[in-house]
């Protein structure tokens, strides 16, 4: 009840910021001192992370946590060193007045709390989640957004159950499109939007597409969606909706802002620094296929006979067939060792041992290539919001 | 206690003093942390862009404001 009080405060705060905000609109005048003050009151910037204190600070309003380097040590990332990103605010969930419920094109609409829904089969899935801007800080010109590294990225061993055995509860109708997810969690300002995707129907039927509770045996952390979000394997982290309250099914996609306006991918390449309307892109889907180096740390001073170069490697539906390195700036190429497949979803990770011929500077690179013969550009595929960071990983090092 | 730690918060992170920083402060501080705006790097265009999303968005921002935004934005944070 506690959180039920919380969120009606907070949504009659909102309201009235909205009125003064609005009106504040047309005029030219600075915030009054008073209502600037409401406004660092209502939503403070954390300044610690509890649970996650080892991890990159990209944003504290909302919450964007990056996984550092010693992250990929980890074939399962710990849930402490899993990356966060938020929307919104961070809603306070609490069971007893938790429900999800089925509305829309469904001929039985639900209602269900926690003990209901984990009476369908329960299904343990690992699974590899990367946020749809991974990698953007390395595109040039800038894109705007979180400038993630590479550690936007994490495996975790998700248990819940299948969300096509809920809408085949809730029976859909033969209009059924596409499938709207929606979090308890609330904007900043009543002004902007609600945090709300949807992905199509067929997607939300595959048996791999998972409305999840658990996340490496531990209930779902308060950061990855706290009780409950939904798991949409291969595609970017955005479309896997976390504090899940409610799923409409539609007759067609979402149109709100985080459709509309973000998470959209350009129809064609442009050239950089070209931006496109709405209309020339289209809502983002499925990762592509991608490899990094994790080790050795770029920048790194390495000796020895025998040196082990590792990484990851992953796509989006489909699995990675080869990873390629070069340790000589691309001028050959040598097939890496795949040490650790599971399997569709997942990264896969992959080793190359390499004998420096001698002391100097050497960029090393690597290259992966999925099952339907799509293999990484050696140039970044430029768009305006930084999304699907793909090209070719490069690390340089000095063998000394 | 919660206003006053973000207040800390906001004053180690030091915007440029110039015309523009009381405006971000007021206006983009009620949805997001400056962070964001102090880590990237942008053309005029690209801050023209983001800033008439976040008016899409909400970002109770008058069209002078707008200017003097983008201005402050691309002077500190541009990519130069």
């Amino acid at each position: 009840m506690k959180e039920q009080n919380f969120l009606t405060e907070r949504r009659r705060f909102l309201r009235t910021l909205g009125q003064i905000s609005g009106a504040l609109f047309l005029s030219t005048e600075i915030l009054p001192d008073k209502l600037l003050a409401q406004v660092k009151e209502s939503a403070p910037e954390p300044q610690t992370f509890p649970g996650k204190e080892k991890m990159i600070v990209l944003s504290r309003k909302p919450i964007v946590l990056e996984m550092p380097p010693e992250g990929f040590e980890h074939f399962i990332t710990p849930n402490e060193l899993f990356f966060v990103r938020n929307n919104t605010s961070m809603p306070e969930l609490s069971l007893k007045d938790w429900k999800l419920t089925i509305t829309g094109e469904v001929k039985n609409p639900l209602n269900l709390t926690m003990e209901d829904l984990k009476k369908f089969k329960e299904v343990e899935s690992l699974i590899t989640l990367e946020c749809y801007g991974n990698g953007r800080s390395f595109f040039e010109p800038k894109a705007s957004g979180n400038q993630w590294k590479k550690g936007g990225i994490g495996t975790a061993l998700w248990k819940g159950v299948r969300l096509k055995d809920v809408l085949e509860k809730a029976r859909i109708t033969d209009r059924a499109k596409h499938v709207i997810f929606d979090g308890a969690d609330e904007p900043f300002t009543p002004n902007s939007p609600d945090f709300r995707r949807s992905i199509p129907i067929e997607k939300a039927l595959s048996p791999e597409t998972l409305l999840v509770y658990e996340m490496n045996g531990k209930p779902l952390p308060i950061y990855h969606g706290y009780p409950l979000r939904v798991l949409v394997p291969g595609w970017g982290g955005a479309a896997s909706v976390k504090w899940l309250i409610n799923i409409t099914v539609s007759d067609r996609e979402y149109d709100g802002f985080y459709m509309v306006d973000k998470y959209r991918h350009p129809l064609y390449q442009t050239k950089p620094g070209t931006k496109l309307s709405p209309k020339d892109m289209f809502v983002l889907t499925e990762l592509d296929v991608k490899s990094i180096i994790t080790s050795p740390l770029p920048e790194s001073r390495i000796s020895g006979e025998k040196i082990v170069i590792k990484g990851y490697a992953w796509t989006g539906e489909g699995h990675i067939r080869k990873v390629e390195v070069s340790t000589d700036s691309g001028r050959s190429w040598h097939k890496a060792k795949i040490v650790r497949d599971e399997g569709k979803y997942v990264w896969c990770s992959w080793m190359y041992e390499w004998q420096p011929p001698q002391k100097g500077y050497y960029t090393i690179i690597s290259k992966a290539t999925d099952n339907r013969g799509r293999s990484q550009p050696i140039l970044p595929l430029w768009n305006q919001d930084g999304y699907l960071y793909n090209a070719i990983d490069m690390v340089g090092v000095y063998v000394v | 206690m919660m206003a006053m730690a973000s207040f800390t918060y906001l004053q180690g992170f030091s915007l440029p003093e110039d015309t523009g920083k009381d405006l971000i402060l007021s206006r983009c501080n009620i949805c997001h942390g400056i962070d964001i705006v102090v880590n990237q790097r942008l053309n005029r265009l690209g801050w023209e862009e983001i800033v008439d999303r976040m008016i899409r968005w909400g970002a109770p921002i008058t069209p002078q404001e707008r200017i003097l935004i983008i201005e402050y934005l691309y002077k500190h944070f541009g990519e130069k």
